[in-house]
């Protein structure tokens, strides 16, 4: 088995300011509960999501960070990156099965809305803080949306794809444990997110992934 | 050495749609190009492959040729270890694609982006981008291209800097297309028609979308942009959009198809039509083919009155609502910004722009003018900070040309400037400024110190001021003139004659309008009025725009009102929209005659926080008894709030509400239930706690709210509880129920070691367990109960304590 093959961005790119294109508003709603045709707001109840809709946006500033490594597996479980690592696990295999190399991705929202949102809990304000977390929550998995969207426009052009999905530590058997050195790969402290001894990242609304990449596109079958 | 020139590629726009080549990348590694090479390193070592399908292109009927420089700056290079010579490198391909093209066909040197965003966007400084495509571009010009394109930018501020290299060098023929996603946008946020404003105002000759998508989708893109087009459009798609067939993603869209929206495309008025990602030579041949003989459709227009930030645009149009400008950030006579700006800080210059486009600013103000600082840099700072908080387009505003100058160069849209008055070396420094940045400027009419006092002597200045920049090429949509109104306390006509330079330049120069609004009322008591009256005098004289402060309520109502009246807002729809939601509830969340317990019930279920303790006592001032009135009204009450939930009439925030409002009702009561000798009735304590390694608590957070809400003691340990100290607190405490909550696969491990500690301690309380990922089956698996959320958890620690269940 030979080992994996150098990358076009071996190096990490880091994003200070991620502006999404739009504002997931539809997902932050669903993941408070909101279900079309079934919730109702009365105008002022309305009023005042939104109001922490765009307390929770000021406190906001998206940062990333992604870089691209060749891939290579061995036996059902494996799979070897440069400098020696190594993740096991039997359903990152599988889901990244066909990927000749895997971009590896992080995101926060940054530390002022973990900070908000203890904030308005210690000071009894649930409904003001739920709506903090769930913009907060939904941001940054739109900030991974938009990594991965950036990597699919540089790889178009090699005749790649980024595959389907995304895949983080804690999911399946693809431990937590793997946090560490998905932090140290990224460099997520230049981002000023840090790792604690449970393998959690902090602040708290940041997150890491792992995305496939495949040779993919065929573009001299219509002809 | 090039062959044609500006004016010729646009005289061959007039005659026919000049077809663009597809892709090359595809077609390379069809012919033997390795996977995870550079293009342009490999082709440099095989350039007869690159001339063959060059060659094919040009044979297909291809009017433009690109040369493969798509990758060849020097940042992305790095990626491949090049060290060697950019500009050479560059110049080597450019002549490969000269040969290809041979006398009649154009060759286009081909910008791509760097892989980077450039600030304020990201980490790349912006004259160093300008300096990377600079470099790349002298190498193209001595490999002899005709024009350039700049493709496949997703970052507007790259794609300006490299428009800015390249009209740096001379005025070379500049096409830029930007890539958008398929929601419209480009990664950066940047819609078609906000590029295009920003582009074709910078320069651009031709503005367009290439990649991403197939042409049914780009269609409507330049549909959209057709009417704002200034210049040419381009469309270069890509073969449809891919499909997963067998693992690999398939191009499926055929040549014939492709073709097929040829048409309409010249019809939006593409002058300029490829192909990207999935197109052959043979893609290439059918389109050129379909646009034999088609008219091409020039430009509907030569200006537009428009400006942009990164993420939006505001076109101005007679008979619009006005446009609020937003003056707020501004330092005079405000100690705070002046302090802050001395500082290098722009927190309150964040603020301010937040603050005014929530109160309905369309256009901010930026002047950052404070003796004794660098306004030059302080100004970009702020422009900086601004693209990051606010969509909206900017006024930059200063009198100092090297603080527009550094402004405009970094803004990464389409400016207005304020502003550019009569005096001589303003009319000589500054207009070639605005122009060479395409931004809009407002029109001082002012000349050498002086305010002219009538309308006659400003129409002069007007008049001199507008001979100048037209001859530079500006158009009256470039042009904003300023009504000019000084304080009705020095002139009492003042108002007069800045009514009437507003209303002769708007119905006779025809060019949109601006005021500083305040200014009528300086050195006057209670201004607020007299700012709202003059507005509405001013929106009537045909006022197309208003610096002004939209945080006044009664200036935003006036402008509102005069809009409605003078039908700038059609059937008032606007008007109705902002006020027609009725007066707002009276505090108590009901009508005065209201019968007092309903209201307090309202007030639980619509969540009112801040009425409900007078309802309280109201309702207590009826006689009722405290005790009847947490068991009969307050509890009946919450329980419908947690139904309404469960059947998602409400969602997460409304149940917080109810139950932050229930909370407040029930500590006014509580002193009071002491009375009657029955104290305080629990319904039993609940131990809570996140476990060992997890921190997340907000869903433990809302169980204990409920809880309290139902009459159960709740004593919370927080998060990251030791096992340790669970055990302990549960031998001290005695709880009826402990609440463990998880939110990670591994700390979900953790509940099985307390679960088991407290077994081995003897102690046999009931656990119930929750958490995103916790399931009902795993609870089942230690022994425990779940609860998927606040509402279920009241119902299951009822359950588990042998509570009777309420309401």
């Amino acid at each position: 088995m030979t080992g994996p093959r150098a990358s076009p961005m071996a190096e990490v790119r880091y994003f200070d300011a991620i502006n999404l294109p739009s504002f997931p508003r539809e997902a932050v709603y669903r993941r408070l509960g909101y279900r079309r045709g079934k919730t109702v707001l009365t105008p002022r109840q309305g009023e005042e999501t939104e109001k922490a809709v765009a307390r929770a946006l000021s406190l906001i500033t998206l940062k990333g960070a992604v870089t691209r490594l060749p891939v290579a597996f061995a036996g059902e479980e494996t799979i070897r990156l440069p400098g020696g690592h190594v993740f096991i696990s039997r359903r990152l295999r599988r889901f990244l099965a066909g990927a000749e190399e895997i971009c590896l991705m992080g995101a926060t929202a940054g530390a002022e809305i973990g900070a908000a949102i203890r904030e308005e809990q210690e000071a009894g304000r649930l409904a003001v803080a739920v709506v903090l977390d769930a913009v907060a929550s939904e941001t940054v998995d739109a900030a991974l949306d938009w990594i991965g969207a950036y990597v699919a426009a540089q790889v178009r052009r090699e005749g790649k794809r980024v595959m389907k999905g995304r895949f983080s530590a804690g999911y399946g058997d693809f431990s937590l444990e793997n946090q560490p050195l998905i932090h140290e790969l990224l460099g997520l402290e230049r981002l000023g997110v840090g790792v604690n001894e449970a393998c959690v990242l902090v602040p708290e609304k940041s997150v890491t992934a792992v995305a496939g990449i495949a040779g993919g596109v065929e573009e001299e079958t219509v002809r | 050495m090039r062959k044609h020139g500006n004016r010729k590629i646009k005289g061959l726009m007039e005659k026919k749609v000049l077809v663009l080549d597809g892709a090359t990348g595809t077609e390379l590694q069809r012919l033997g190009m390795p996977a995870g090479v550079s293009p342009e390193l490999w082709c440099d070592r095989n350039p007869e492959t690159l001339l063959r399908i060059q060659r094919a292109y040009g044979d297909a009927g291809a009017d433009v040729i690109y040369t493969c420089t798509f990758g060849a700056n020097r940042l992305k290079l790095k990626d491949h270890a090049f060290h060697g010579d950019v500009r050479d490198l560059n110049r080597r391909l450019a002549l490969i694609t000269r040969a290809a093209a041979g006398p009649r066909r154009l060759v286009a040197g081909d910008l791509g982006p760097t892989g980077r965003f450039v600030e304020p966007f990201g980490d790349l400084p912006f004259e160093e981008a300008v300096a990377v495509y600079r470099e790349q571009a002298e190498g193209l010009l001595k490999g002899g291209v005709d024009l350039f394109v700049i493709e496949t930018m997703m970052d507007i501020q790259e794609a300006r800097a490299a428009l800015i290299a390249v009209k740096e060098l001379g005025d070379h023929f500049a096409v830029v297309t930007m890539t958008y996603e398929k929601e419209g946008r480009t990664l950066g946020g940047t819609d078609p028609v906000t590029a295009l404003i920003t582009l074709q105002s910078l320069g651009a000759d031709a503005v367009g979308c290439n990649c991403s998508v197939g042409p049914k989708e780009m269609l409507q893109w330049l549909r959209a942009m057709a009417p704002s087009a200034t210049v040419p459009l381009v469309a270069k798609p890509n073969a449809g959009l891919p499909r997963l067939t067998g693992g690999r993603a398939v191009y499926e869209m055929d040549p014939e198809t492709f073709a097929s929206f040829a048409a309409p495309f010249a019809e939006a008025g593409v002058l300029m039509a490829g192909g990207c990602c999935g197109t052959t030579p043979d893609h290439i041949a059918a389109l050129a083919s379909a646009l034999e003989g088609v008219t091409p459709r020039r430009p509907a227009r030569r200006s537009v009155s428009a400006v942009s930030s990164a993420r939006a645009h505001k076109v101005f149009e007679a008979h619009q609502p006005l446009v609020v400008i937003g003056e707020r950030i501004n330092p005079t006579g405000k100690k705070n910004l002046q302090e802050e700006l001395r500082r290098g800080r722009t927190d309150m210059v964040r603020a301010l722009a937040r603050e005014q486009q929530e109160a309905g600013a369309e256009l901010l103000d930026v002047n950052v003018g404070v003796p004794g600082i660098d306004e030059a840099a302080t100004m970009v700072e702020a422009v900086k900070a601004l693209a990051h908080v606010t969509d909206l387009p900017l006024v930059i505003d200063s009198p100092r040309v090297a603080t527009l100058e550094a402004a405009l160069r970094i803004y990464p849209g389409r400016a207005l400037v304020n502003s550019v008055s009569g005096e001589r070396e303003k009319v000589e420094t500054l207009l070639p400024l605005v122009r060479r940045y395409g931004a809009m400027f407002i029109l001082l009419p002012l000349a050498d110190g002086e305010v002219p006092e009538d309308f006659p002597r400003r129409r002069a200045v007007i008049g001199e001021v507008w001979k100048a920049a037209r001859r530079l090429g500006f158009a009256k949509e470039d042009v904003v003139i300023d009504g000019l109104v000084m304080t009705v306390a020095s002139r009492q006509d003042a108002p007069r004659a800045a009514l009437e330079t507003i209303a002769w330049a708007a119905d006779r120069f025809r060019c949109p309008t601006v005021l500083g609004l305040s200014n009528v009322s300086f050195g006057l008591p209670e201004r607020r009025w007299l700012n709202a009256a003059f507005l509405a005098m001013a929106v009537r004289a045909g006022l197309t725009m208003a610096i002004a402060d939209p945080t006044r309520e009664e200036l935003m109502g006036i402008r509102g009102a005069a809009d409605c009246l003078t039908g700038r807002d059609r059937e008032g729809r606007l008007y109705v929209r902002r006020y027609g939601g009725g007066a707002p509830a009276a505090k108590g969340g009901g009508s005065p005659v209201q019968d007092p317990a309903a209201a307090v019930t309202a007030a639980v279920l619509e969540g009112d926080r801040e009425g409900i303790e007078g309802l309280v006592r109201t309702l207590l001032e009826t006689g009722r008894e405290p005790r009847e009135i947490v068991e009969g009204v307050l509890i009946p009450a919450i329980v419908e709030v947690g139904r309404r939930y469960e059947r998602r009439q409400y969602f997460l925030p409304q149940l917080m509400a109810g139950a932050e409002a229930m909370k407040r009702g029930l500590a006014l009561l509580e002193p009071l239930l002491g009375g009657d000798g029955r104290g305080v009735r629990s319904r039993g304590l609940v131990l809570l706690a996140t476990v060992k390694g997890d921190i997340h608590d907000i869903g433990k957070n809302i169980v204990a709210l409920m809880l309290r809400n139902h009459g159960f003691e709740v004593l919370d340990l927080g998060r990251d509880v030791p096992t340790e100290e669970i055990i302990r607190r549960m031998k001290e405490k005695r709880p009826r129920v402990v609440g463990l909550s998880a939110l990670m696969t591994t700390t979900m491990a953790v509940m099985g070691e307390v679960v088991a500690a407290a077994r081995r301690e003897g102690l046999m309380t009931p656990f119930i367990l929750g958490g995103a990922v916790v399931t009902p089956e795993f609870a089942s698996s230690l022994g425990a109960a779940y609860g998927r959320d606040g509402v279920e958890a009241v119902r299951v620690v009822a359950e588990l304590t042998g509570e009777k269940e309420e309401g």
